[in-house]
């Protein structure tokens, strides 16, 4: 066997994490109490930013949903390695 | 400050004629400090930079897994790369770029912004020490008598009121230079858009929905040309629209794609490039008419099962695909047809049709090739035209027979004559 199997599950797990945190961030970059536009106190500044975020509702939703997904995927994956590793490991414990 | 829509704007400060009452405007001018703090820009646009940081490292990291192919292998990682899209194509890569350009328009204005309020502060204080001047100046003069003292009191109120002029001018240069740092930066904010992550709007708007409706009208009058063979003038109606809507599906998916920069991809493209073809796309969404009745049983109750297909695939495309064989086949009764349809008859369409399903639409030019191949002793033109009507009925052979050769020869016959030229030797 050439080939070496490697991996590295709290890799995994935090990558999992850190599209899901990516996802919620974005989201909450457009709402109405947390938008990037409120990060501002300059009115004008801040419609400007409110708008711009609003003029890539489309995109986002889909992003947000996409790191979503790919997140759940992840901690799935970095669950069910966890699991077949323990199990592995039991077993050849005996 | 202006007022549009609720929202308010700053606006070029505009001063009256009179000394004392620009001085007096550049006072009362809103806002009176200026919104906002350098410290509190450079804070927004630091986390604008550490988010945009982020998406690119969550991205970079996503793309490093999709290249493991060959190293990562198995159902999980095939499952997992399925999950996965292509950051670039689907322009997901342009959302770092698009946070990393709302934090430079705000750290430039964060950087420009003290200058500003400095300048600002230092003009409004002349103009407040210039009125105030000009006030005293003017008691003085409401007080005076003697002509002697009136003419160097009246010559004081003209410089005080020359100096207010002055101020109010220098006010206005300095609190409009800030108007216009903001306006900049708005700009710089709004230029972030021109990437291809923005909703559609104006024009763009008018193509995907042409490219929808099109979308739709090509698959319905795709089905209407299959169901109506036994009609052929009706059924040749229905493919030269289908076939037209779908050209015009074409041009607005190409203008999505190459014009806005929407993900239109080539499958989709090529689709409609084929239902351009005369018969393409009827056979396409044939064969996916017949499966979905088969879903519903409408061969083997000829409609009973067309509620439940109907939930599926939505009233119009139900009624063409599940009402409209129906239809056909009760016509076909009608017509003298009982002996063709019968029950028997449909647990080998079905066994054909599983086959179309396989071969689906790519295969479809290859089978109609063959079989004008096969047919090359009757002249090229009569081979690939009634060729394409015997593998376009293929699937549907054993439920209807006489009729669809009835049908489709008689609308063969007039598309032959649209598609190619009539032979050296006469024949059509």
């Amino acid at each position: 066997m050439a080939a070496t199997i490697t991996v590295d599950i709290p890799t995994l797990r935090a990558l999992a994490a850190q599209l899901a945190d990516l996802a919620q961030l974005l989201d909450a970059d457009n709402d109405d109490a947390t938008c990037i536009g409120m990060w501002v106190s300059d009115p004008k500044i801040r419609t400007a930013l409110k708008n711009i975020q609003h003029d890539w509702s489309h995109k986002r939703r889909e992003i947000v949903g996409y790191l979503s997904a790919v997140g759940r995927a992840a901690g799935a994956a970095a669950d069910a390695y966890g699991q077949t590793e323990q199990r592995i490991a039991k077993a050849a414990g005996g | 400050m202006g007022h549009g829509n609720g929202i308010k704007w700053y606006a070029h400060l505009e001063l009256p004629g009179d000394g004392p009452a620009a001085a007096q405007a550049c006072l009362a001018v809103e806002p009176p400090c200026l919104p906002g703090s350098s410290a509190e820009f450079y804070d927004a646009a630091a986390q604008l930079g550490r988010r945009a940081q982020a998406l690119r490292d969550a991205l970079g990291q996503l793309a490093s897994i999709a290249a493991t192919e060959g190293v990562w292998t198995g159902a999980a990682a095939e499952g997992f790369r399925d999950v996965l899209r292509d950051a670039h194509r689907s322009h997901y890569d342009q959302v770092p770029q698009r946070y990393d350009g709302y934090a430079a328009a705000l750290r430039a204005y964060a950087g420009a912004l003290p200058t500003h309020q400095a300048r600002i502060d230092s003009a409004r204080a002349d103009v407040q020490a210039v009125l105030s001047a000009y006030c005293r100046v003017q008691v003085a003069a409401d007080h005076t008598y003697a002509p002697v003292e009136a003419l160097a009191v009246a010559s004081g109120r003209d410089r005080a009121v020359q100096d207010c002029q002055a101020a109010a001018l220098r006010f206005r240069a300095v609190y409009n230079d800030w108007v216009d740092a903001v306006a900049q930066c708005e700009r710089a904010i709004e230029k972030v858009d021109d990437d291809r992550l923005h909703n559609a709007h104006g024009a763009q708007v008018a193509v995907d929905d042409i490219a929808a409706v099109a979308g739709e009208i090509s698959g319905l009058t795709a089905v209407l040309a299959i169901a109506a063979l036994p009609l052929p003038l009706l059924s040749e109606v229905f493919l030269v629209l289908s076939t037209a809507s779908s050209l015009v599906e074409l041009a607005a998916d190409s203008t999505r794609r190459f014009q806005y920069g929407e993900h239109v991809d080539w499958r989709q493209l090529s689709l409609d490039a084929l239902g351009s073809v005369p018969m393409i796309k009827p056979v396409e969404m044939g064969a996916r008419a017949a499966r979905g009745a088969k879903e519903a049983r409408v061969f083997g109750r000829l409609g009973a099962g067309a509620k439940s297909f109907g939930r599926t695939f939505g009233h119009e495309l139900a009624d063409a695909y599940a009402h409209g064989p129906a239809r056909a086949l009760s016509n076909l009764k009608k017509a003298g047809f009982r002996g063709v349809v019968h029950p028997s008859s449909a647990s080998r369409a079905w066994k054909s049709l599983r086959a179309w399903e396989k071969q689906d639409l790519l295969q479809y030019p290859a089978a109609w090739g063959d079989d004008a191949w096969d047919h090359r002793n009757e002249g090229v033109a009569t081979a690939v035209r009634s060729s394409a009507f015997r593998v376009t009925w293929q699937p549907f052979e054993p439920v209807v027979p006489a009729a669809v050769q009835h049908g489709a020869e008689r609308v063969a016959r007039p598309l032959g004559r649209l598609g190619t030229a009539p032979l050296p030797d006469g024949r059509p």
